[in-house]
């Protein structure tokens, strides 16, 4: 369960301040898939980053099952990353030098144990994503659908708590937005992993099953999915 | 215990990306970089290698012009007894010292030696003069090898003397100390000698020797017959023993066999000598320094442009490993892995260069020293000192860039 009360989030660039998000609370049932919309500049990225522990929030809190992750120290956030939380990234978000499988099994590298384990798991990982055949390709070698799949499993390798994607089809074209979309879907109805993803696509509310739409760093709507996911 | 659980899971993941790193890595800026630190390792074992091969040479010419390897000096106080008694049976007893190749005993004498040109012009050397034993002389030292005029003195020489460069000065104004010598001495000229006791005589130059070691070529002598009739009561007795011994000897092993034979003698290993050498090597060591710190400015700027440009280039990625839990830690350790790879590929690299070209090429044209030509020499020493010398540089050149990396917001370094 992810748990957030109060947040704000206050960019400040020389005297001007910006309030990217102003007092948001809400509550994430592990499980659950959550897709974040709101016009451009409304917080989504924002609110997603302070979730993922990739900032902090200038105020309020964020429970991680129902620990408080808001004030840890840097080395301890990275070890949550590590272990609890997953990232796809809008793009380019693969190492260039590591090949898909590469990619996809070096947080388990740094995790430690097994190199037969994670290199197993990765490879598995990247059969469930349909990129079996793939994975001694570099990120170049590969399509940006494909590249956003890589970043899935890679997401998925140390069985993480919650998953954070920032829009991860809008460099992609149709088809391949279906498909990392369907991927996502699949893997949130597979393992039950938590995900949280921002999108601006209105056709992507299907996907989820809860929606929370942000304007000017509030909330101003909050819609439980799931009768309407079910009857499609 | 966990702690260094977590870094040698750093180290694993460190070892990995370098690995992938320099293997996806441009290969000209790789090769650049690799010359560049082949170049300076070879510069760091240069000017000590030419040192070492100037040490060497120079302690050579000591041991076989001057002190020989171990000098054996009359015990106790000097003004008392400054004398080895029953010489013989001492020397006979050390050459049968196994390591030992041969003895020699030397008396000592301070003299004055002048010499009137044909100009009429007096000119006068104080010195010191060695009566010598020429047969076994001969086997300790080589100075019968380094005459330039004349012959080398006998056993039974008596009015005879051998000059050494630095006094005669032969006319030849190339001499370190000609302007303090007698100038124009040649073989068969005669010079009149007055010892340190009053008594004074003619002798007649037999020869002329030029060891190139100063210290050497500034004495003259005279054969132990001819000083046991200026010295009363001098057989069988002599100011110092020398003694030759084979290269792989121990000397104070040596010195222990001697002394349980003669305990009232001392010892001087030529070492204990060789501060003549050093002194003559101190400006070479200080030009070493200054190298050195030139040479480790050169190999720590490669490394810091090499990897600032990299961290640089790859800021977003480094932002991207940090964001999905690569510690700090493994970022750094993979580039100072990568830092510590191109400075052994260089240190090799200049290694095999310099035995196996450069040495092999100096042997062929060495330089000439004064006291003889001179070849490189690489003492492990060196290279030790080259290689922590140029690991530590690089590891400091590398570290900087990338700490000033990892200390950015992973914000803004992905989106920054
Ligand atoms: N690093 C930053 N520094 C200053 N202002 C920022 C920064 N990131 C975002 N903002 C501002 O915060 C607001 C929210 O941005 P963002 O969360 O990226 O919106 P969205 O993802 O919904 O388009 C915008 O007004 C944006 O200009
Ligand atoms: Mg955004």
């Amino acid at each position: 369960m992810l748990k957030v009360t109060n947040l704000s989030k206050i960019y400040k660039t020389g005297s001007v301040e910006v309030r990217a998000l102003d007092g948001v609370s809400f509550t994430v049932p592990t499980g659950d898939m959550v897709c974040i919309m709101g016009k451009s500049g409304s917080g989504k990225s924002t609110l997603l980053r302070q979730l993922g522990l990739l900032d902090r929030p200038t105020a309020g809190e964020i429970l991680l099952e129902d620990t408080s992750v808001t004030r840890l120290p840097d080395s301890a956030t990275s070890t949550l990353r590590l272990k609890n939380l997953g990232y796809v990234f809008q793009e380019y978000a693969l190492l260039t030098e590591l090949t898909a499988h590469e990619n996809v099994y070096l947080p388990g590298m740094m995790l430690g144990g097994r190199g037969v384990d994670y290199k197993k798991r990765a490879a598995d990982l990247l059969e469930l994503v349909g990129l079996g055949n793939r994975i001694r390709h570099y990120p170049k070698e590969l399509s940006g659908g494909e590249q956003q799949r890589v970043a899935i499993a890679r997401a998925l390798i140390n069985s993480p708590k919650v998953i954070f994607a920032d829009e991860p089809c809008a460099n992609l074209d149709s088809i391949s937005s279906k498909l990392v979309m369907e991927t996502l879907v699949n893997l949130n109805r597979d393992t039950r992993v938590t995900i949280i993803f921002v999108s601006h696509d209105p056709d992507d509310k299907q996907y989820a099953s809860s929606l929370i739409i942000l304007s000017d760093g509030k909330i101003v709507e909050q819609d439980d999915m799931r009768a309407v996911t079910l009857d499609d | 215990m966990i702690r260094s659980l977590k870094s040698l899971r750093s180290l694993r993941v460190a070892g990995f990306l370098a690995r992938k790193a320099i293997m996806r890595a441009n290969i000209g800026v790789t090769l650049l970089t690799v010359f560049i630190l082949i170049l300076v390792a070879l510069n760091l074992l240069f000017t000590p290698g030419l040192l070492n091969g100037v040490i060497t040479s120079a302690n050579n010419k000591l041991i076989s012009t001057y002190t020989s390897h171990l000098v054996i000096e009359a015990g106790g106080l000097k003004e008392q007894n400054f004398k080895i008694n029953h010489v013989s049976d001492l020397m006979q007893e050390i050459e049968s010292i196994n390591g030992v190749v041969a003895a020699t005993a030397r008396n000592t004498i301070g003299a004055n030696i002048k010499y009137k040109d044909n100009t009429d012009q007096e000119r006068q050397v104080n010195c010191i003069v060695d009566a010598i034993m020429p047969d076994r002389e001969e086997k300790v030292f080589d100075i019968n090898r380094s005459m330039i005029e004349g012959s080398y003195l006998d056993e039974r020489d008596r009015d005879q003397i051998l000059l050494g460069m630095q006094i005669a000065g032969a006319d030849d104004n190339s001499v370190e100390l000609y302007i303090r010598s007698l100038r124009h001495v040649h073989v068969g000229d005669k010079v009149t000698v007055t010892y340190s006791n009053g008594f004074q005589k003619q002798y007649t130059v037999k020869g002329i020797f030029h060891t190139a070691f100063i210290q050497s070529d500034v004495q003259a002598h005279i054969s132990e017959l001819e000083y046991e009739s200026i010295v009363r009561g001098a057989h069988d007795s002599a100011t110092e023993v020398h003694v030759r011994l084979d290269d792989n000897a121990n000397p104070n092993e040596i010195i222990k066999r001697i002394a349980m034979f003669d305990n009232s003698v001392d010892f001087q290993t030529w070492e204990q000598n060789a501060g003549i050498v050093n002194s003559m090597t101190t400006s070479f060591q200080i030009l070493n320094q200054i190298l050195d710190v030139v040479n480790a400015l050169v190999a720590g700027v490669t490394i810091f442009i090499v990897t600032y440009v990299d961290v640089i280039n790859k800021r977003r990625q480094i932002g991207i490993q940090r964001a999905i839990g690569i510690k700090n830690l493994a970022i750094m350790f993979s580039y100072l892995i990568r830092a510590l790879c191109y400075v052994a590929v260089g240190l090799i690299g200049a290694r095999l260069l310099f035995e196996y070209a450069v040495m092999p090429f100096e042997a062929g044209h060495p330089f000439i020293f004064p006291f003889g030509p001179v070849y490189l020499a690489m003492d492990n020493a060196q290279l030790v000192h080259t290689a922590v010398l140029l690991l530590v540089v690089s590891l400091v050149a590398a570290f900087i860039p990338v700490w000033l990396t990892i200390r950015i917001k992973i914000l803004d370094a992905i989106w920054g």
